[in-house]
């Protein structure tokens, strides 16, 4: 009995190793294509090593402006926040509303769940992150340009992002 | 791989280093899994994580039942509250019905002292998280830590019995000690709500905790019972925050020298010097200069470690006198 016990827990084990990994590679086939545009230019910014290099993007969808924002009280740092998103005519998206309930999507619209951060009292924006601002990029960019960039990301039916795509 | 070492070495012959591969081979699947999650980029908006390496560390115990198992596997749910609370500022309801029921379980069915001082550390903790992580009002510990104390009280054996009062009556001092500071604090005064709803299921707690006490035939015991008095309802709070700090210790003091039991001298002379030194910091911090504070406090804190030293050397001479 625990023979087979030790056995089904070891594959248990690799299996959540291998499914990790696994369903990263999953998100380019199930996921649904999504266009974010950067905030400013100067914003995308590479740090670290060469080998193990790391990404970080300000989004335009970080900053969530006043009117946007459907929530009437003071929400405490960390708060899991529901941003909708519409796409405009190029398919990019931006956002229409953001509100501590569950929305619903409709067709060109899509729900990504952000965490809150701050309100920035000059800007009168609230800054709310996704979890993909910093990242192991997988694919080659030109992180030497400076200017706005358009970059792609892809969601997945069981909750992850992955960006996929970084153009100028 | 560390896994199979373990187990081979195992059915060989089942010792610490079998053992140890195998705590090995479990911190390392751990390891593993936020390796993974760090490397692509997963976003983990909840405990799975430290959930599943807590399931996995029970099924581990149940197939080799070692105490160094039980040790890590516990640990490892322990810190994953923590690990939620400061990244999501969310409770995890699942690892603390982890903690109760499968832990439990095995704390229950495997009698050890160590299992049930574990457990209720690990039970302390996990609600002091839960306490800072969902803003509740901090007079909810001392139900929480109650409930701890009077399962204590309600099991017989001295196995559950002394570690889940000893480590229920430290984490209730602390909040005691805790209590006289923002009880002080108007800024924190202005904040603190009182809710109906605790009263009502503390009292019927508190009654309860009484009842068991009379029927047992162990009064003497109610005076921890002092500790667990929400003082921030009724008035002069800030002074009866101490006063009751104080009645704790001495009655302690006065019981244990009445029934000679070293035993409850010590928990009386500890939390009275704890006492102490809580009222020194209270009325001597804004007073006193600085540097005079610290000399004075290091003076005190020097006296206090003579004092339990030679309590302690007293207690111990009187229990070889006995033999």
């Amino acid at each position: 009995m625990k023979r087979f016990l030790f056995y089904l827990l070891l594959l248990l084990q690799i299996a959540i190793l291998f499914l990790l990994g696994v369903q990263y590679y999953f998100i380019d086939d199930y996921g649904r294509t999504v266009q974010l545009l950067s905030k400013h230019e100067e914003m995308t910014d590479t740090y670290g090593s060469y080998n193990q290099h790391m990404t970080y993007i300000d989004y335009e969808i970080n900053f969530i402006a006043e009117d946007a924002w459907e929530i009437a009280e003071e929400v405490d740092y960390n708060t899991k926040i529901y941003v909708l998103l519409e796409s405009d005519s190029d398919g990019v998206f931006h956002i229409a509303k953001a509100n501590d309930q569950k929305i619903d999507a409709e067709q060109d619209q899509v729900v990504l769940q952000g965490r809150y951060q701050y309100y920035n009292d000059m800007q009168k924006e609230y800054h709310v992150t996704y979890g993909i601002e910093s990242f192991h990029p997988d694919f080659d960019f030109n992180s030497s340009v400076r200017d706005q960039s358009i970059i792609t990301i892809q969601l997945a039916p069981w909750g992850q992002k992955k960006v996929t795509d970084i153009e100028n | 791989m560390l896994y199979v070492l373990g187990d081979i070495r195992y059915r060989k012959s089942a010792d610490l280093i079998a053992i140890s591969f195998i705590v090995l081979g479990y911190i390392a699947f751990g390891a593993g899994m936020l390796l993974a999650i760090d490397i692509y980029n997963i976003q983990v908006t909840f405990a799975w994580p430290f959930i599943i390496w807590a399931v996995v560390g029970l099924g581990v115990y149940f197939i080799y039942e070692h105490k160094l198992l039980f040790s890590v596997a516990i640990a490892v749910t322990t810190i994953g509250q923590l690990y939620n609370a400061s990244i999501n500022s969310a409770f995890s309801w699942v690892l603390l019905f982890l903690l109760l029921l499968g832990f439990g379980h095995f704390v229950y069915h495997h009698r050890n002292y160590l299992f049930s001082y574990l457990f209720s550390i690990s039970f302390v903790v996990q609600l002091l998280t839960l306490v800072f992580a969902a803003s509740q009002q901090y007079y909810w510990l001392i139900l929480y830590f109650l409930i701890l104390y009077v399962a204590g009280d309600l099991i017989r054996e001295q196995v559950y019995r002394k570690p889940f009062k000893i480590i229920s009556l430290l984490a209730i001092f602390i909040v005691g000690m805790y209590q006289t500071f923002i009880l002080q604090d108007e800024f924190y005064m202005d904040d603190l709500t009182l809710q109906w709803s605790f009263i009502i299921v503390w009292f019927v707690l508190f009654g309860a905790a009484i009842a068991i006490k009379i029927i047992d035939n162990r009064s003497y015991q109610l005076i921890d019972f002092v500790l667990f008095l929400p003082i921030a309802f009724i008035p002069f709070s800030y002074g009866m925050s101490l006063i009751v700090l104080f009645i704790f210790s001495l009655v302690w003091l006065f019981i244990g020298y009445k029934q000679d039991n070293s035993e409850y001298i010590l928990i009386g002379t500890i939390s009275f010097l704890v006492s102490v030194f809580t009222v020194y910091i209270q009325f001597a911090w804004d007073a006193m200069n600085k540097s005079l504070f610290f000399l004075i406090g290091g003076i005190l804190l020097f006296l206090i470690s003579f004092l339990i030293e030679k309590q302690r050397r007293t207690i111990v001479d009187k229990q070889k006198g006995d033999e």
